[in-house]
């Protein structure tokens, strides 16, 4: 059986699968930078050299997310809403209706049908509120690595309510905040919940059946799960490999 | 002094800005497979911009500004005045009025009030608009004058308000809209010191109108059967007010044979509504057609709704005429600013049972608060109608393109399902 | 041929072949539901108005004869039944064409478009009624039926006497004005020959003349009062022709409400029904001609749409309009 190769080209990171039939093979993802065909191909080449195969061994190349058209070898590119869409159908097993992303600069829903189609999406404007950036921008401000805060978050003995999900003025909240002595933990977790209520916001009116999913980069993060879980007053479910999601639906798209 | 000398410099600029949009635009639109000769005459009014001498100089009448298209064109023509739709599609044009004006503006008035800033021949004597004509749609046109004011642009003309009733269905709303429209032919004969027009000029300039409706409607069908690019359907369009009506109308004459027999267009159908769309700012119809998106028919007031349509009449005395007029501008307008506008849904529910589309892609210009009320309703009743439904809030900056390119893939993709 | 000019011919030949047909022999019955004078010497066909109120003079005489009038005889009784088979073919008419009979073939009606038309040649406006002005008048045609009923009834219980049996024709300013047509002047002279006589004489011509200056100012005027329109507007629910109207197509540009004479407004402010028959349509048509909303107004003959409503055709017409207003 051939191999097929997703590429998710987003706003922060380089999302590569190496996919056969319904599996990922081998997965890896690097962050964007200048000459993003050239890091892409450099991650195809590494998982082709990792299982021996060679170009013939690959039956299709696909591409995906804001850098999609900038891969001159990408067979076939499709848009990051509908590779998610069938990215997370397939993965979740056919069990997902809604799905969650979180992405560098944008924040997502998406519907499903039963079949699998895209019955629905929203998808936030210009604004970066809420996104990838925004954590980014938020574990700088707080010299706290990323990772951790999920962990610290649970940590909280307090939720803080936190005003702004704007990335410019949450700076000065934050700073403000540290000033008066408010323990990280609990900034991190009022950060948790004001994404989530936006989050909230964004599914608007529509209600769902069916099974929430999460994905793209930030939602390894148990804090945030937690949060919005709590806003939404429903589970909302992860899986094993969530910034993957795209590029797998876009190597089986 | 050097203030004076910085905002010359600024205004400078942004003229050769918004040259440089307008030429990039129309060498996009020239380049395109689909162009041929006949469009140049719409091109070059485009291109040729709105500055009020130009126009004046054009059409040799005396020209009145206007906002919004309830006030009857037809009446305009009748009295020797030529009514030129104010509009701003320029973003560089912006730049000029958007210091003077409130952030969480429309962006296509700021873009208005800039392009008028750049109008040279409104300062002086010399040129210009003869006259204000402003139906009060929404509160941006309301305070269209006040906010021209602000931006350093103190107008030395008669300015005309016609107090827009935002109730169609009632009596009183149509009575009260018709002396407004009596006023208004009032202010246009004390404008040019010509007697009222008897009813044969009024009945002969309706009939004209009623010509260029006539073409514009098999326009409208060539797009509708995608024989044309939606995109050229909003460059006639948003020509109409730059030339003498009949040369317009004989100019689109010439277009219409030209499409019949042409292939259809590529794309899956969408109909567009929402917010008008005006050059320069053709983004969100380019966006559209590169997700290969079509758009068969639409209800914005920079297109399909540019003309009310019939004027149907059957008592033809002076008065009878000018009901006709008044209550076909009113009662037929679906402007969004109106609170008993739910017929509005109609012209996109009803189409949707025979025509080819399934989808509809609902723009909303960021400021234009009417539209994005009604986005809401639409959505919710165009969902129970089984219409696939998109919202798009932007601007006229492109920053936002990519953005948008996603969304409308995606939504091409859901429509295919 | 716009639905305007196809009407226009069907009236003027209906007015032709009504007044005149009978020079050509030509026989269509007394049981018109529209306003053929029968005091027209060459009408064609009788409007059903005169054998109503005869058969109805004549319906209660065997009531009176069981109380000591005069036994009515044979003939008489034939008569009588004359009321329910000229009933039947009136019914048969009425619902095959419905109220078109107003719009489309009674002469009457046609006379009072033309005097519309010289209206409109002077540039003089229609005077405006407004709806609740004109709600107020609609039940009077209703009660002009009655009149019509109840009076030859009384004559034929023997009460009053039988110059009363044609109580509305009497009155009916077509009486004095078609047979004008045919050069007929004598109903225009007052008739001395009797005192009941005279009395309807003179009303006529009064109401004649107060007619004729409505006419010249109101569309229609006269339908306001037609007793006509009252009996036909009892069959509503059977009408085989009808205008219906699809709520959800229409953009409410008002266009169907200002082009009808009579001044209805059903058809413009309905949002939910399909049926916009209104008791006062007279079957023109020009609203659904006049729409400009695709499928919004349509014309159908029972199952059958025969027409619709839509931009081509009114962009076409006023194309046309247009070209000769230059």
């Amino acid at each position: 059986m051939k191999y097929r190769i997703g590429l998710d080209l987003g706003s922060t990171a380089i999302k590569v699968v190496l996919v056969k039939g319904q599996a990922i093979e081998w997965s890896r993802k690097v962050p964007t930078a200048p000459g993003q065909e050239h890091l892409a191909m450099g991650l195809v080449k590494d998982a082709l050299d990792q299982f021996g195969l060679s170009d013939r061994d690959i039956d299709k190349v696909s591409a995906t997310g804001y850098g999609k058209k900038l891969v001159s070898s990408a067979g076939h590119t499709v848009d990051e809403i509908s590779a998610n869409a069938q990215g997370m159908f397939a993965l979740s097993e056919g069990r997902c209706r809604t799905i969650i992303n979180i992405g560098g600069q944008d924040l997502k829903v998406i519907n499903l049908a039963d079949n699998g189609k895209i019955s629905d999406f929203r998808m936030n404007d210009k604004c970066a509120a809420g996104t990838g950036r925004f954590f980014e921008q938020v574990a700088r401000i707080l010299d706290t690595p990323l990772e951790s805060f999920g962990e610290m978050s649970l940590k909280a003995d307090d939720a803080l309510e936190l005003n702004s999900t704007c990335v410019v003025f949450a700076e000065s909240e934050i700073v403000s905040l540290l000033a008066k002595g408010v323990k990280k933990e609990n900034i991190i977790k009022g950060l948790h919940y004001s994404i989530a209520r936006r989050i909230t916001h964004l599914l608007g009116r529509q209600t769902t059946d069916g099974d929430i999913y999460l994905d793209g980069g930030p939602s390894q993060n148990p804090g945030l799960l937690d949060a919005l879980e709590d806003e939404l007053l429903m589970e909302v479910k992860v899986l094993p490999q969530p910034q993957f999601t795209v590029a797998f639906g876009a190597a089986i798209s | 002094m050097k203030q004076i000398n910085r905002e010359e410099r600024l205004r400078e600029k942004v003229k050769s800005r918004y040259k440089e949009e307008v030429r990039q635009e129309i060498k996009s639109l020239r380049e395109r497979p689909d162009y041929f000769p006949e469009l140049d005459y719409f091109l070059d009014l485009l291109s040729e911009g709105p500055e009020s001498s130009i126009i004046s100089a054009r059409v040799g009448r005396p020209v009145a500004a206007l906002l919004c298209l309830q006030a009857p064109l037809e009446l305009f023509h009748a009295c020797g005045v030529h009514p030129f739709k104010i509009f701003g599609g320029s973003q560089a044009a912006s730049r000029l009025s958007a210091p003077s004006l409130p952030a969480l503006m429309c962006p296509m008035l700021r873009s208005a009030l800039g392009m008028l800033q750049l109008d040279s021949a409104l300062d002086g004597d010399g040129g210009g608009f003869a006259a204000w004509v402003l139906p009060t749609t929404c509160d941006w046109v309301v305070k269209f004058m006040e906010m021209m004011a602000n931006c350093g642009q103190e107008n030395q003309r008669p300015v005309h308000r016609l107090e827009l009733p935002h109730l169609k269905d009632r009596d009183e709303s149509q009575e009260r809209w018709l002396e407004e429209i009596y006023g208004l032919r009032k202010f246009l004969g004390d404008l040019t010191g010509r007697k009222k027009p008897d009813r044969k000029t009024l009945a002969r300039s309706m009939a004209i109108y009623q010509k260029a409706w006539h073409v514009f409607t098999e326009l409208t069908d060539l797009k509708r059967t995608g024989r044309l690019a939606a995109l050229w359907y909003v460059v006639i369009s948003n020509s109409f007010f730059f030339d003498d009506v009949q040369k317009w109308i004989s100019a689109l004459e010439s277009v219409v044979p030209k499409l019949k027999g042409r292939p259809q267009g590529p794309g899956r159908e969408v109909y567009l509504a929402g917010s008008p769309i005006f050059f320069p700012n053709l983004k969100m119809m380019h966006l559209l057609e590169n997700a290969g998106l079509k758009v068969v028919m639409d209800d914005l007031c920079s297109s399909e709704r540019l003309f009310p349509g019939a004027v149907y009449f059957d008592d033809p005395s002076d008065h009878g005429l000018m009901k006709a007029l008044a209550q076909r501008y009113h009662q037929g307008c679906l402007c969004p600013t109106f609170a008993d506008n739910d017929r509005r849904i109609n012209n996109i529910i009803a189409p949707s049972h025979k025509s080819s589309f399934k989808g509809v892609v609902f723009q909303v210009l960021k400021g234009c608060h009417p539209f994005d009320l009604e986005s809401l309703t639409l959505e919710r009743r165009l969902k129970d109608e089984g219409l696939k439904f998109i919202k798009l809030e932007t601007d006229y900056t492109s920053e936002d393109s990519q953005n948008l390119l996603t969304r409308l893939e995606a939504y091409r993709g859901a429509l295919e399902v | 041929m716009t639905v305007t000019k196809l009407r226009l011919t069907v009236q003027h030949l209906g007015f032709l072949i009504f007044t005149y047909g009978g020079y050509l022999r030509i026989s269509l019955g007394a049981y018109l539901p529209c306003l053929s004078c029968p005091f027209v010497y060459s009408c064609t066909g009788y409007c059903y108005l005169m054998i109503f109120q005869r058969s109805l003079g004549l319906l209660l005489l065997p009531l009176s004869a069981a109380l000591g009038g005069p036994r009515p005889g044979d003939q008489v009784l034939e008569n009588a039944l004359n009321l329910f088979s000229g009933l039947a073919a009136f019914v048969v008419l009425v619902i095959v064409l419905g109220k078109s009979w107003c719009g489309w073939l009674c002469p009457f009606g046609l006379l009072q478009d033309w005097i519309s038309r010289l209206r409109q040649a002077f540039g003089l406006r229609e005077s405006e009624m407004l709806l609740k002005h004109k709600l107020k008048l609609s039940w009077i045609k209703y009660a002009v039926l009655i009149y019509l009923v109840i009076v030859p009834l009384t004559v034929s219980l023997g009460w009053l006497s039988t110059e009363f049996i044609l109580a509305f024709c009497n009155i009916c300013p077509a009486k004095a004005i078609m047979p004008l047509f045919v050069g007929d002047t004598q109903y225009l002279a007052v008739d001395v020959s009797s005192t009941a006589a005279a009395v309807f004489s003179i009303l006529l011509l009064a109401i004649t003349a107060g007619m004729l200056v409505g006419m010249f100012f109101k569309e229609r005027f006269f339908c306001l009062f037609c007793p006509m329109m009252a009996l036909i507007n009892l069959l509503k629910p059977f009408y085989l022709l009808k205008v219906v109207k699809e709520p959800t197509a229409c953009h409410g540009c008002g266009n169907c409400r200002r082009t009808c004479s009579m001044d209805n407004e059903t058809i413009y402010r309905e949002r939910i029904k399909r049926n916009v028959y209104d008791a006062d349509c007279m079957g023109c048509f020009k609203c659904a001609e006049a729409c400009a909303a695709d499928q919004s107004l349509a014309v159908k003959f029972g199952p059958f749409k025969i027409f619709s409503s839509s931009r081509h055709y009114a962009a076409r017409l006023f194309a046309k309009v247009s070209h000769e207003a230059n």
